[in-house]
């Protein structure tokens, strides 16, 4: 912000407007949604699209599934930071979960 | 390394970080929190999706805002057909806030890019290069619209807040 914006910046036209409309601090975004809403409408997705999307998206519903999974506090927030080899190793947890117990 | 997953990661900083100022300004334009709310998850969907075409030009997040500030401005234009084809819809700026009517009325009055200005300046705290950035105009218009914003104001000013 510059002096000028500052001089220009006027707290009775801000007091007025701040009743107005409220700074909602307690609303929550919902980013994994969008992210979702995103994915519902491409039919024709680039080459890359699916590779951080639909592992974030996956990843994201794994941590709701999985909430002492050390993925999930992060994901919802982060889901892009999800690499492939983090995906793939959650794919393989969740694969080889019906089979251990198969097995017993 | 492609630039994919970072331009993702970086509109998912901006959306975690700027979303109450999103609403907001999103509530400002269209006069609705909850229609504001499907406007910013919207914007985010369109950004999400086109975020590979994006050039460059310019801030990541000057892009954001004028995407939130654009799906805003269509819904409300969307919303005023609407009205004009059924006049029993009427705008619901209330939403369990105590919305003063003058205020309301004389925005309305003001020019568009006037109300932006002022959306822009006082409920997203943007300075000058980024409000123009966000409408495509010139700095020194951003001022000088400000200026005229902040004139129809004062005959507002004089009968609300008595000096």
């Amino acid at each position: 912000m510059t002096d000028h914006d500052v001089t220009d910046y006027d707290p009775r036209v801000n007091e007025i407007l701040e009743r107005q409309v409220p700074l909602r601090l307690d609303a929550q975004p919902d980013w994994a949604g969008a992210l979702r809403k995103a994915e519902d409408g491409i039919t024709a997705r680039p080459a890359d699209w699916g590779s951080g999307l639909r592992y974030a998206c996956e990843a994201d519903a794994y941590s709701r599934l999985h909430s002492s999974s050390p993925y999930s506090s992060s994901l919802g927030q982060r889901p892009a930071l999800v690499s492939g080899a983090a995906h793939r190793r959650q794919r393989s947890i969740r694969l080889r979960r019906p089979a251990s117990s198969s097995t017993h | 390394m492609t630039k994919e997953p970072v331009a993702l990661a970086a509109l998912s900083d901006i959306y975690e970080h700027r979303y109450a100022r999103f609403l907001r300004v999103s509530e400002a334009i269209v006069g609705d929190a909850e229609v504001a709310r499907d406007v910013v998850q919207e914007a985010f969907v369109r950004l999400i999706r086109s975020r590979l075409q994006f050039r460059g030009e310019g801030s990541v997040e000057g892009w954001v805002w004028r995407t939130v500030v654009n799906t805003a401005r269509n819904v409300r234009r969307d919303a005023s057909k609407h009205r004009a084809e059924d006049p029993s819809v009427e705008p619901t700026a209330t939403n369990g806030h105590v919305v003063d009517a003058g205020v309301r009325a004389l925005l309305a009055t003001l020019p568009e890019r006037q109300r932006l200005v002022l959306f822009l300046r006082y409920y997203a705290d943007l300075d000058y290069g980024s409000i123009a950035e966000v409408l495509e105009i010139q700095p020194g218009t951003v001022g000088a619209t400000l200026n005229q914003a902040h004139s129809a104001m004062k005959r507002l000013l004089k009968e609300e807040v008595p000096q």
